[in-house]
């Protein structure tokens, strides 16, 4: 299928979705091409599993087309939003994932190795994403949206729904235990050489 | 910068794409979303664009009129109805609505006055011949 969609930039997501709307299939395209990305990257890093991401960044596009008509203009920007579902829906497959306890699901490379090594090249992003995989959802929702996609603090705090404050405890926890879990792997990861 | 923090760049640019196999679900679910809505609502992708919120509402008087056919009728009554009122709020009485504003409506009804180009947006009459 080929996929040559404009790079029409100069339109803002919001007006795009206006004019989705009403009608516009070449709003839907470029919404398509523009958005599709962002929530398929957020969980795949959430949940470092190639078809499950899939399956996240289709619904929340769908919930996207479907909330188009009552979007109101000025009150949030489209990404955010985007943000705040994909991780929310990410955040649902893995407690899911994870049955009765958060802490006691097995580590990434243990279930889904084989697709990790399709998405993320290199021993370290393996082990940044098992490390990722250990922390709870709220904190991994947190790191990866800071550390990983580089929102502000207040971004997250609007896409997780939390304040500010909140924002900077899971952050900081959620990156004392990436040190900590990857701590022992240090040379195994190359930065003893270094 | 912390090893932790150099791992995290890596990941940065590290982006993962979707397929384009993903793209194509989801251009088709925005489509089949799209056209239902439009369904609903009478219209097409197409000719979204020239229809307003009164051409719906003249397709709806039209479909309760039993189509065009009633249309003659419901816009005499119609405008009948508004001469009417506007004579009651006049102070008039009912002999004078019957022999006079009776007589002025049927001249106005009779006239191109009457034609829905008078009251609806050129663009909203194309909707409707296209029905």
């Amino acid at each position: 299928m080929t996929m040559a969609f404009d790079a029409d930039n100069d339109v803002s997501d919001e007006a795009l979705l206006g004019l989705y709307g009403n009608g516009d299939r070449r709003a839907a395209r470029e919404l398509t091409v523009r958005l599709t990305p962002l929530a398929f990257r957020v969980a795949l890093r959430m949940l470092g599993d190639r078809a499950e991401a899939e399956d996240i960044a289709q619904e929340a596009m769908l919930r996207l087309w479907k909330v188009a008509p009552d979007w109101r203009r000025g009150e949030a920007q489209v990404s955010t939003w985007l943000y705040r579902v994909v991780t929310n829906l990410a955040t649902d497959r893995l407690r899911r994932r994870r049955g009765v306890g958060l802490d006691e699901a097995p580590e990434i490379e243990d279930t889904s190795a084989g697709a990790c090594a399709q998405m993320i090249e290199g021993d370290r992003m393996t082990a940044l994403e098992g490390a990722l995989a250990q922390l709870p959802a709220r904190q991994r929702q947190a790191v990866v949206l800071r550390h990983l996609e580089g929102l502000s603090n207040p971004e997250i705090a609007a896409a997780m729904d939390i304040g500010v404050e909140a924002v900077e405890s899971l952050t900081a926890r959620g990156k004392r235990a990436l040190a900590a879990i990857l701590e022992g792997r240090r040379t195994e990861l190359g930065y003893d050489d270094e | 910068m912390t090893d932790l923090d150099r791992l995290f760049a890596e990941a940065r640019s590290a982006v993962p794409e979707p397929g384009a196999a993903l793209l194509a679900r989801v251009l088709t679910d925005a489509e089949a979303v799209q056209d239902a809505r439009l369904r609903v609502s009478g219209r097409s992708p197409k000719r979204a664009a020239h229809r307003g919120v009164l051409g719906r509402a003249v397709r709806a008087a039209v479909a309760l009129a039993g189509g065009w056919g009633g249309v003659g009728g419901l816009v005499a009554a119609t405008v009948a109805g508004v001469w009417i009122g506007f004579g009651l709020s006049a102070g008039n009485t009912g002999g004078e609505l019957l022999s006079g504003t009776f007589g002025a409506t049927w001249g106005i009804s009779s006239g191109t006055e009457t034609q829905p180009g008078s009251v609806l947006g050129s663009s909203d009459i194309l909707a409707l011949a296209g029905e």
